[in-house]
């Protein structure tokens, strides 16, 4: 009978509108606000589309973001393997000192002798600072390529200006 | 207690002191609340919130719409006011039991259609439908001014329901700068030969509308009140069947929680709140939020506020899943890859006439 809701905007929005910019409203039939989108439309309204352009390129762009992250996350996993925080913190005071042996002997390795020592191999300090220093390398250029391949989808990511571009990453 | 029994041609016949055995109305003439057999002594009053205890909404409003008391539609067109909750003091509890009563200011602006009024719907026509009823409440005025009141029936939305009708009962009221019941008896007309709309009955009602200030072009409904501006209080508003108004207040199913629960079915605030210690970046949060009561139809969900809303959290939000009448899912995106995600939010659902 008398109905007096304002309409200010109305949205698609799943199975109903978005009324007003804060109101969801159901297309459920008895629903008040309903009623009124009912009669507004009739008045020869059109509700705006669900997603804007602009607001799917942000999904668009938030989803290839997302499994950016996740491949770059995987491969991070699969190079470290099982290898705990402990001893990746270990890692450049084990180069540190490789290198520095390797170009002097006279140098001082407490971590390298000492692990020496520890593994019971028959190894020497210079042989295993020529596998630190080799393993260090191949760390180096596999991360290298994880983090440079992250990095230029993140900036691709940001730079597209369509869905499609966004898609093609 | 005294219960007085009445013959079926409505003749008082004796007093019982013991349950009644055979077919037998009791009533109670003289309006002091004697207890009416065969009856819910809840639900004595068609009306919800009549006794303007709920404001979810707010304690006052200005807009045309759903907006203080709970049940009552506040509209205005042309027309304005605000209308406010107003705490009864001792002049008001020396003749009536109530924490608030309801004030209209009106200013009103001339125009044919222009009106003010207070109305609520009463869910489903065939409640009053060819009954005798009685509204009774009090009410008073900044001066002595009348007001009006109508009853309407509404037949429903889907397929081709009868026209709606209004006018039923139509008065003016006369009120004065003091406190005063009034009583009015109406006879709601029979739904015979009507046509319900296929949505449901939930979307039928019969309304009651109390007109504070209305145009000429709706003279026809308002038994030609006419505009005014001025002030306009309004308590213990009932609508109970019979030609009596009962002096007691009885709240809805005979407890306050009750009349709580009666209001929640149509109007709800509802606050959630969702923690969780790691999200991975776009991984979502969140769950089912279920409705205190059912509610008649699936509500218009308002988000009101994001309080406490955590860093993490995307602000653009989705919480429309699966609302139905008894529920809603509500999710948050996670925005950082990692850390505390956290958000509480507060919602009304409206599942008003």
């Amino acid at each position: 009978m008398l109905n007096t809701i304002e309409i200010t905007s109305v949205k698609i929005q799943q199975n109903g509108w978005l009324l007003n910019g804060n109101m969801s409203v159901p297309d459920a039939s008895g629903n008040r606000e309903r009623e009124s989108i009912m009669a507004w439309i009739a008045d020869g309204n059109t509700p705006e589309p669900e997603f804007a352009d602009a607001e799917l390129l942000v999904q668009a762009k938030a989803s290839k973001l997302a499994e950016a992250t996740a491949t770059y996350n995987t491969s991070v996993t699969a190079l470290v393997g099982n290898t705990d925080q402990y001893e990746q913190t270990s890692w450049s005071t084990q180069e540190a000192e490789a290198r520095a042996y390797i170009a002097s002997d006279k140098v001082l390795t407490p971590l390298l002798s000492g692990m020496v020592v520890a593994r019971g191999l028959s190894e020497t300090v210079l042989q295993f600072a020529n596998l630190i220093i080799a393993n260090a390398d191949a760390y180096r250029n596999a991360y290298a390529t994880i983090l440079g391949t992250y990095q230029a989808n993140q900036k691709a990511i940001s730079k597209a200006t369509t869905v499609a571009e966004v898609q093609a990453i | 207690m005294s219960i007085k029994q009445y013959n079926d041609a409505g003749t008082f016949s004796t007093t019982l002191s013991a349950q009644p055995t055979a077919n037998r109305t009791i009533t109670v003439p003289d309006g002091s609340g004697t207890l009416l057999m065969g009856e819910s002594i809840g639900r004595r009053n068609y009306l919800i919130n009549g006794n303007f205890d709920k404001w979810d909404y707010a304690t006052s409003q200005t807009a045309s719409a759903y907006g203080s008391d709970n049940r009552w539609l506040n509209e205005h067109n042309g027309s304005s006011k605000t209308h406010l909750q107003v705490a009864c003091g001792d002049a008001e509890r020396a003749l009536f039991n109530a924490m608030y009563f309801s004030r209209n200011q009106v200013s009103s602006s001339s125009g044919s259609t222009n009106f003010i009024t207070k109305d609520q719907k009463i869910e489903n026509v065939n409640l009053l439908a060819g009954k005798t009823v009685t509204l009774s409440f009090w009410a008073k005025a900044d001066t002595n001014r009348n007001i009006a009141i109508e009853f309407v029936q509404y037949f429903g939305t889907g397929g081709s329901p009868s026209a709606g009708i209004s006018g039923i009962g139509s008065q003016l009221v006369a009120l004065t700068t003091t406190w005063k019941k009034f009583s009015i008896t109406v006879t709601i007309p029979s739904i015979v030969g009507k046509t319900l709309g296929t949505d449901g009955v939930q979307t039928t009602y019969t309304a009651l509308f109390i007109w504070l200030d209305a145009g000429s072009g709706l003279n026809n409904r308002t038994a030609n009140l006419g505009q005014q501006s001025g002030t306009f209080d309004i308590a213990q508003v009932k609508i109970e069947d019979g030609s009596v108004a009962t002096t007691g207040w009885h709240p809805y199913d005979g407890e306050f929680g009750g009349e709580v629960q009666a209001c929640e079915r149509y109007y709800e605030v509802i606050t959630t709140s969702f923690i969780t210690s790691y999200a991975g970046n776009g991984g979502n949060l969140g769950g089912k939020v279920q409705f205190t009561s059912k509610k008649r139809i699936a509500p218009t969900l308002t988000l009101v506020t994001d309080a406490a809303l955590h860093s993490n959290v995307n602000v653009g939000i989705d919480y429309q899943m699966s609302l139905d009448i008894a529920g809603f899912v509500e999710y948050r995106t996670m925005q950082a890859s990692s850390g505390v995600m956290q958000f509480s939010s507060r919602f009304t659902a409206s599942a008003e006439l």
